[in-house]
């Protein structure tokens, strides 16, 4: 299964490294550039990231089912030996492993520039590391969302419309529920210190939050994905 | 639904399925199966038995309710009234081990067109409990299938070829062919019907496969069931069938009413042409021309029904081909 799902999203895993490296280029490219004029590096990462994962979590989500429900492929693996609560989660499990190393590569890379090159860190070590997790987050949500959204629907193009108009209200709905935690979520305000001025503290609910609801997003998905009829 | 699944039982001719004896006689068993879209009743009340090592053809018009069938007993679709077992299986509750031992090829191709062809019989093998790499590689020569081939790049006959090869490499006891040869010219066709189905059926295995292209049931089928809106019409050998519905070819020399003749038992159905009348008999073909000819009939000939001619008959109620004729007959002059 993971072969085969391997074979499936390799072409989106360079599509995602790409976008990933290409933005990640620019930035240290226009960053040298400028010499610190836009505040800091990695800080900056973070907030063009955050998007870039959603729109990746998206993409990566809306073909989950449905693509193969428009192709006919599915009923191939319908019939084989497997549940189909382990065909969903696998499915989910390789795009959240390929976003991922796609996302955490090149945040490696630009986190590694951003502390070795400038002398203006742009964030301590332990605050990157809980902003990229939180960012990443983000991306594996948007894949339960979308991913759910695609058990019924029956293209991606459908898809992408019900995930987009799903995860808008939810981004709202996350933003509301963490101001009333004191915590900001889901928006650019995603990047802020907490009340003793660490990141990691002010974003501890909300990496609870979305890894929470991503998990919800996942068992609901394989629930229905096993009761579905096609 | 108790109440309902006992009233079901009580429409069909069949005993309810039985684990312990009849699940070393049967690979298919259905008793009693519904499946509703909505309001619609796509499979109403269908009970069927499909013997081991038998080669089933499943039969019906477009929107009997065949590929419907399929998808339940495969899983796909939940079973809302009746039951259904595959190979001794309760496809409800065991459908994991149903699967394990079954392989489908669907009507639609249902193959990666991103995958080379080795990186799809590489994903079938780690997807099936079974695998036998030798008879995939005979098939694969047979077909001539290019293992680095793109399966995009194939034709829909070289795919339908694949899927073949795909199911068959799982070496399952239950092959499900959903519309196998749609899409295969006539060579590959021929090669699909003498080679692949005679190999596998030879092997004690049991096809189940549904069909538009009646001649083709006819040359490979021992067994036969038509459909229509859900409902069986028909099920048994195709021998008996055949043996059992004939027709008369009829004709007299004055005028006679059409409800003389349908009143004669035996006669299902009178197609009148001209002054001449066709007869669809069911039972005994020499006793009706008997009472045919006390009519006063000029000439009484009983002619055999192809598959082609049963099906348009039972469906219809009319036949436009009978005997062992390819075209309709031409009109008398």
């Amino acid at each position: 299964m993971l072969y085969k799902e391997w074979k499936t999203v390799r072409l989106k895993f360079w599509l995602w490294f790409s976008t990933y490296l290409i933005i990640g280029i620019l930035l240290v490219v226009i960053w040298s550039a400028t010499r610190n004029q836009w505040g800091a590096m990695y800080y900056t990462w973070l907030n063009i990231g955050v998007f870039l994962t959603l729109v990746g979590g998206i993409f990566g989500g809306i073909d989950l089912v449905s693509e193969e429900t428009d192709k006919g492929t599915l009923s191939f693996l319908l019939t084989r030996p497997l549940s189909r609560a382990y065909i969903y989660l696998s499915k989910l499990l390789v795009n959240i492993v390929a976003l991922s190393i796609a996302c955490f590569s090149v945040s490696l890379v630009v986190l590694v520039i951003d502390q070795h090159t400038y002398s203006q860190k742009s964030l301590t070590l332990s605050d990157a590391v809980a902003l990229t997790l939180l960012m990443w987050l983000v991306g594996v949500l948007a894949i339960g969302v979308s991913g759910l959204i695609s058990i019924f629907t029956r293209n991606s193009i459908q898809t992408l419309f019900c995930s987009v108009v799903a995860i808008l209200p939810l981004a709202l709905v996350l933003n509301l529920l963490g101001n009333v935690l004191h915590s900001k979520v889901f928006s650019t305000y995603i990047i802020s210190p907490g009340s003793d001025n660490t990141y990691l503290s002010g974003n501890f609910e909300s990496v609870l939050l979305l890894g929470g609801l991503a998990v919800v997003s996942f068992w609901v998905g394989a629930r229905l994905f096993e009761r579905r009829e096609f | 639904m108790i109440e309902t699944q006992n009233e079901n039982w009580q429409a069909t001719n069949l005993t309810p399925f039985d684990d312990r004896t009849d699940a070393n006689r049967y690979a298919i068993a259905l008793d009693g199966l519904t499946c509703r879209y909505g309001s619609r009743v796509a499979v109403d009340n269908l009970s069927l038995r499909v013997p081991l090592g038998a080669v089933y053809g499943f039969l019906g018009p477009n929107g009997a309710g065949k590929t419907t069938t399929i998808k339940t007993l495969l899983g796909m679709r939940r079973i809302q009234i009746g039951r259904a077992t595959v190979l001794g299986f309760d496809v409800a509750t065991q459908g994991l081990e149903c699967r394990k031992r079954l392989a489908y090829v669907a009507e639609t191709n249902n193959l990666y067109g991103h995958l080379r062809i080795f990186e799809m019989l590489e994903t079938a093998r780690r997807l099936s409990s079974r695998w036998n790499p030798a008879a995939v590689q005979r098939y694969l020569d047979l077909f001539n299938l290019p293992p680095r081939e793109k399966i995009r790049k194939l034709s829909k006959g070289m795919k339908g070829q694949l899927a073949l090869v795909v199911a068959l490499g799982s070496e399952p006891d239950l092959l499900v062919l959903d519309e196998p040869t749609s899409g295969l010219d006539p060579l590959k066709r021929y090669e699909f019907i003498n080679q692949i189905v005679r190999e596998v059926s030879a092997a004690g295995r049991t096809i189940f496969f549904s069909s538009h292209n009646l001649s083709e049931v006819e040359q490979i089928a021992d067994h036969v069931a038509i459909i229509n809106e859900g409902r069986l019409i028909i099920e048994d050998e195709l021998d008996n069938i055949k043996s059992r519905e004939k027709a008369l070819k009829v004709s007299f020399d004055r005028p006679v009413w059409t409800h003389d003749l349908e009143n004669i038992a035996g006669v299902r159905k009178v197609l009148q042409e001209g002054r001449r009348f066709r007869l669809l008999i069911s039972g005994d073909a020499e006793q009706v021309a008997e009472q045919v000819r006390g009519l006063g009939a000029r000439s009484v000939e009983v002619v055999d029904m192809n598959l082609e001619a049963i099906f348009i008959a039972y469906l219809q109620g009319q036949t436009e081909y009978f005997g062992n004729e390819s075209r309709p007959p031409e009109p008398e002059r």
